[in-house]
């Protein structure tokens, strides 16, 4: 047991000598699906929306081919809503929904010294910041049903869980374009999968109805390796 | 590599097990097809429906989770003794009933639950709950509900008061084959002594929209009158008008076109409506604006002429009966409105057959089944204000209950208040 810790320790040793940071900021789209039980549900369908993923990253490099990473990420993770009863089909609800992210990921790294391959896998804690909503509601009188747009800031209630968990996993590729004594610069592209593992929908103790988001987000990021 | 993604995809497929799975949510319509086999789960099954298809849980105080932890066992309770072969009478079940859902805030709330195994001598195995009756009853201003009669007007006005008096009356009552329902109305012209008039309508309901369908009855003549006095009278000789809703059962939201639209000169929003939109409680859609749009058949700027509009309410003012008086005061600045606090049931509905406009609303069947609960389709803001429970609140309160029942004190404030505006 000694023997292995020592090991270990001298190993790691090894690693650290080698360590450099990479500090970037990245920008891109980011692709979120609902994922909730059909259970109890009329005629609505849920739909996928891309938008913006914007942030930054250090990573620490701990060997040539493993590096910790954690991003912090301002990403709207938005979804639609369309109601399908024929005479309500105009109905629909965009929900763009504003979580600050922050992944901490293991990188496994392969490759040349300028051209890299990433692979990561960790977690990631969310806040979801703010929400909005926009789309197109009913009201209806004895006769008659009107169709109405909205669009605004959704406000939280007690039903919202705005602090989320859950596993990141995703590729990438890393390219250096300048090679300087003191720093690279580079290009990062990534595609990560956001997998929350916390419903965003509280429940009740007798009627749960859990709701997850999915999120694929690529981004292109500019790095500097020191 | 080949490895990494291996693992990342072993990983990936631990992670998806992590997600709970939601309880089954019964689909409020639904439940018209379930057959019940114990007392416990015909609770449960109107638990969950009422908790995903209640709109007023943002405004109801009740612990529904308290609720199902509180009653459950008492329900289990009846399944045992249903099983050891004792009688469960319809009391009992009315009783867990009463306790469990009787304080919920929805004033339109009607539950119906029958008896799944009554006695054989039960000729009425059902409990009936009214929530929002029971809320009312308990008010200290409380008067049973009556219809105005005749004698109510003519006896008062005519020869009573020398600053005032009787130029013309009529009485109508027609049916509303839609409703199924009647509606009565009492017109008359009130002469003041300076020679000015007040034209007056009582409705038993909100049910204009549909007689003014029907050109040539009595009911559109009577409600042609009361708008012809109210918009070509020339502005000298009109002191006001009154809108009597006491004891105004409601109808139809489309009166509004006529109580309101006849008033105004452009598009006018008067309320905001929504609706569940998803099973959780506080799931609702965005607040959808309700507009008005100007009468063409009758009009008159009364806010330009400062023409006074008094609404006359009672406790027995419901749903649209008090409705029309909330959204005219929230709109037209010359209104005014006398009496009681009203009923308190501010949610517009839609017909159990329309249950798959959205998740709330009524559910169940009266006759067929073993459950129907009647339950607001929409919650209404007016006036920037959610107002289940608490009705329309009088400008100036006057109860009949402080005059032995007598309809004329408020009749007479209202008059009194057009002669001194």
């Amino acid at each position: 047991m000694k023997k292995s810790l020592l090991v270990l320790i001298l190993a790691l040793g090894a690693m650290t000598a080698q360590a450099q940071w990479t500090v970037g900021v990245k920008g891109g789209v980011a692709r979120t699906a609902l994922d909730r039980s059909n259970s109890g549900r009329i005629d609505e369908t849920y739909s996928a929306l891309f938008k913006g993923d914007y942030g930054i990253m250090a990573e620490y490099s701990i060997a040539p081919w493993f590096a910790i990473r954690a991003d912090f990420s301002a990403m709207s993770r938005s979804y639609r809503m369309d109601r399908n009863l024929h005479y309500l089909d105009p109905v629909y609800t965009e929900y763009t929904n504003n979580y600050l992210m922050l992944p901490v990921m293991a990188d496994f790294s392969f490759g040349g010294d300028r051209l890299r391959g990433h692979a990561y896998c960790g977690g990631y804690g969310g806040w979801w910041a703010n929400a909005k909503t926009k789309g197109k509601t009913y009201w209806m009188t004895d006769y008659y049903v009107y169709f109405e747009d909205f669009d605004g800031r959704r406000e939280f209630n007690s039903e919202d869980q705005r602090l989320i968990a859950g596993a990141v996993g995703g590729a990438g590729l890393s390219y250096v374009v300048y090679e300087g004594p003191a720093l690279n610069l580079g290009l990062q592209l990534d595609a990560l999968y956001y997998y929350d593992l916390v419903s965003h929908h509280k429940g009740y103790a007798h009627l749960s109805d859990p709701r997850y988001l999915n999120t694929l987000s690529i981004t292109l990021g500019l790095t500097a390796r020191f | 590599m080949k490895r990494n993604i291996i693992l990342l995809a072993l990983i990936a497929l631990a992670f998806s097990g992590c997600r709970k799975e939601a309880d089954y949510h019964p689909y409020i319509g639904e439940t018209d097809y379930l057959a019940y086999d114990s007392y416990s789960t015909q609770f449960e099954y109107l638990w969950k429906c009422l908790s995903t298809g209640y709109v007023f849980w943002d405004v109801d105080d009740t612990d529904w989770d308290a609720v199902y932890d509180d009653y459950m066992p008492k329900f289990h309770a009846l399944d045992a003794k249903h099983q050891a072969g004792q009688v469960v009478s319809t009391s009992e079940l009315r009783e867990l009933y009463t306790g469990a859902m009787g304080g919920m805030k929805d004033h339109h709330m009607f539950i119906q639950v029958k008896n799944l195994f009554p006695p054989a001598d039960d000729n009425y195995p059902y409990v009936l709950i009214s929530p929002g009756t029971d809320e009312v009853k308990s008010r200290d201003y409380y008067i049973e509900p009556r219809i105005i009669e005749q004698m109510d007007i003519v006896d008062f006005i005519d020869g009573m008061d020398a600053q005032y008096d009787l130029e013309a009356f009529e009485a109508a009552t027609c049916d509303v084959e839609e409703l199924g329902a009647s509606v009565t109305y009492r017109y008359c012209l009130i002469r003041l002594a300076d020679g000015r008039k007040i034209p007056y309508l009582w409705q038993s309901m909100a049910a204009i929209t549909p007689v003014m369908r029907t050109p040539g009855t009595q009911g559109y003549e009577l409600l042609d009158h009361w708008l012809r006095a109210i918009t070509e009278t020339p502005r000298e000789q009109l002191a006001g008008f009154i809108l009597d809703n006491r004891a105004n059962s409601g109808g139809y939201q489309d009166d509004l076109d006529y109580l309101i639209g006849t008033f105004i000169n452009e598009k006018t929003e008067i309320l905001k409506t929504r609706y569940k939109e998803g099973p959780g409680r506080l799931e609702h859609s965005a607040w959808s604006p309700y507009y008005i749009e100007p009468q063409t058949q009758y009009h008159r700027d009364i806010t330009a002429e400062n023409i006074p509009y008094v609404i006359i309410t009672d406790i027995n003012s419901v749903s649209m009966g008090e409705i029309e008086p909330l959204t005219i005061k929230a709109t037209l600045p010359t209104s005014y409105i006398v009496g009681e606090r009203t009923f308190g049931g501010t949610g517009p509905l839609q017909p159990t057959a329309s249950i798959d406009l959205n998740y709330g609303g009524p559910f169940g069947n009266n006759e067929t089944m073993s459950h129907y609960i009647y339950t607001s389709s929409f919650e209404a803001l007016i006036g920037g204000k959610v107002l289940e429970g608490i009705g329309c609140t009088p400008d100036q309160t006057v109860l009949r209950k402080d005059h032995n029942g007598d309809f004329k004190p408020q009749l007479d404030a209202a008059i009194n208040y057009i002669m001194t505006h």
